[in-house]
């Protein structure tokens, strides 16, 4: 049952990936781009982490799965700010 | 359930493939860098399979490595690479 | 001249800060029994190295575990709406970028909500200026001023602010299009 539950959760999770990567080679530009990597990615990532915790061995290996999510996280949405802010400061326009 | 890792594993790496053509097409620094965002992140969902897969927990460790690396590259290009300007406002928040 | 010379707080965020670098010692070395006397240095450096750099901050663990749940619904949701704007043929999305008013002030709580609003459904922190977050929304059609103000008040209720004005003034919006 758990196995099942953790495939399904990997599954979704390397969906979100492939989502993320489909907005990143087809939205106009580079703001909604960065909606689509930040948001599909750390979703897929999320779930990925939850699959793998659930098949964990020990309570410290999920406490690393989760930080490793945590600093993703945080990585990816500040460098989502500062890539927008960095094309917004350049004066890149939005698509509209 | 080791094939079934690798399968995963395989298909980010394509997924991660498909992300270079971003940096080929530009077409603006950002977009260059949107695609060092995407190899961060799925780097690090790769070696959590390969972990997985293998049997090889020091994989974990590597993705704990890459995610704070991740972090510090873009935080270094976007401050001293890309934006930095004479005469800018300091940042506030 | 005050005779205490440990405030409740610091010693309330020393205890804090011991037990978490001891459970991210425990974390990184699965467990850490391997080598419990160097575990024990590096734990105790840390704690006085994260002292002496930040200060302690009034935080709510009400207000964080409140946070918790919302979060990760809120991050589903952004990333569900994303994908399946990603995969339809269009893609359907109308962009726009709109400026909030914040009430938060400058500092921790102000970032935190910058980069939290980066993962909520259809928003990115394009840049601050003058108290303002400019932001960029994937779908004008949705009421993105309703959310941010909720965002606004849960992030507040974690470090314990008091939002000075009321979330929707009468005849004047908090949010309003990029001109």
């Amino acid at each position: 049952m758990a196995d099942l539950i953790s495939a399904f959760l990997l599954l979704g999770g390397v969906a979100f990936f492939l989502a993320g990567t489909l907005g990143l080679l087809r939205f106009p530009d580079v703001y909604s781009r960065l909606h689509a990597l930040t948001k599909a990615d750390n979703l897929g990532l999320g779930l990925l982490v939850a699959g793998l915790a659930i098949r964990s061995e020990s309570w410290f290996a999920v406490g690393k799965l989760v930080l490793i999510w945590l600093l993703v996280l945080v990585a990816s949405s500040f460098a989502c700010h500062l890539v927008a802010r960095a094309a917004w400061r350049r004066g890149i326009p939005p698509w509209t | 359930m080791t094939p079934f890792y690798l399968a995963l594993a395989l298909l980010l790496l394509l997924s991660l493939t498909a992300g270079l053509w971003r940096i080929l097409r530009g077409p603006t620094p950002a977009d260059r860098m949107l695609a060092a965002q995407l190899f961060g992140t799925t780097a690090v969902a790769v070696l959590l399979l390969l972990a997985e897969a293998t049997d090889q927990a020091a994989a974990r460790d590597v993705a704990l490595v890459f995610a704070l690396l991740a972090a510090v590259t873009m935080v270094a290009f976007v401050r001293r690479g890309w934006t930095a300007r004479p005469g800018e406002p300091p940042d506030d928040g | 001249m005050s005779r205490r010379i440990v405030s409740f707080p610091t010693l309330r965020s020393l205890a804090l800060r011991l037990t978490l670098f001891a459970l991210l010692w425990g974390v990184l070395t699965d467990g850490g029994v391997d080598a419990p006397a160097f575990g024990s240095v590096i734990i105790l450096t840390a704690t006085a190295l994260s002292l002496a750099l930040s200060r302690p901050t009034p935080w709510s663990l009400i207000g964080l575990l409140r946070f918790v749940p919302f979060f990760l619904w809120q991050s589903l949701r952004g990333g569900l709406d994303v994908a399946w704007r990603a995969f339809l043929p269009g893609p359907p999305i109308a962009p726009v970028v709109l400026t909030y008013r914040l009430r938060l002030p400058p500092g921790r709580a102000r970032a935190f909500m910058v980069a939290v609003n980066n993962l909520l459904p259809g928003t990115l922190s394009a840049e601050i200026s003058r108290n303002c977050l400019m932001v960029h929304v994937l779908d004008q059609r949705r009421s993105t001023g309703k959310a941010l103000a909720a965002l606004e008040d849960r992030i507040a209720a974690i470090f314990q602010i008091k939002l000075t004005s009321a979330a929707t003034a009468p005849g004047q919006s908090r949010i309003h299009a990029e001109a």
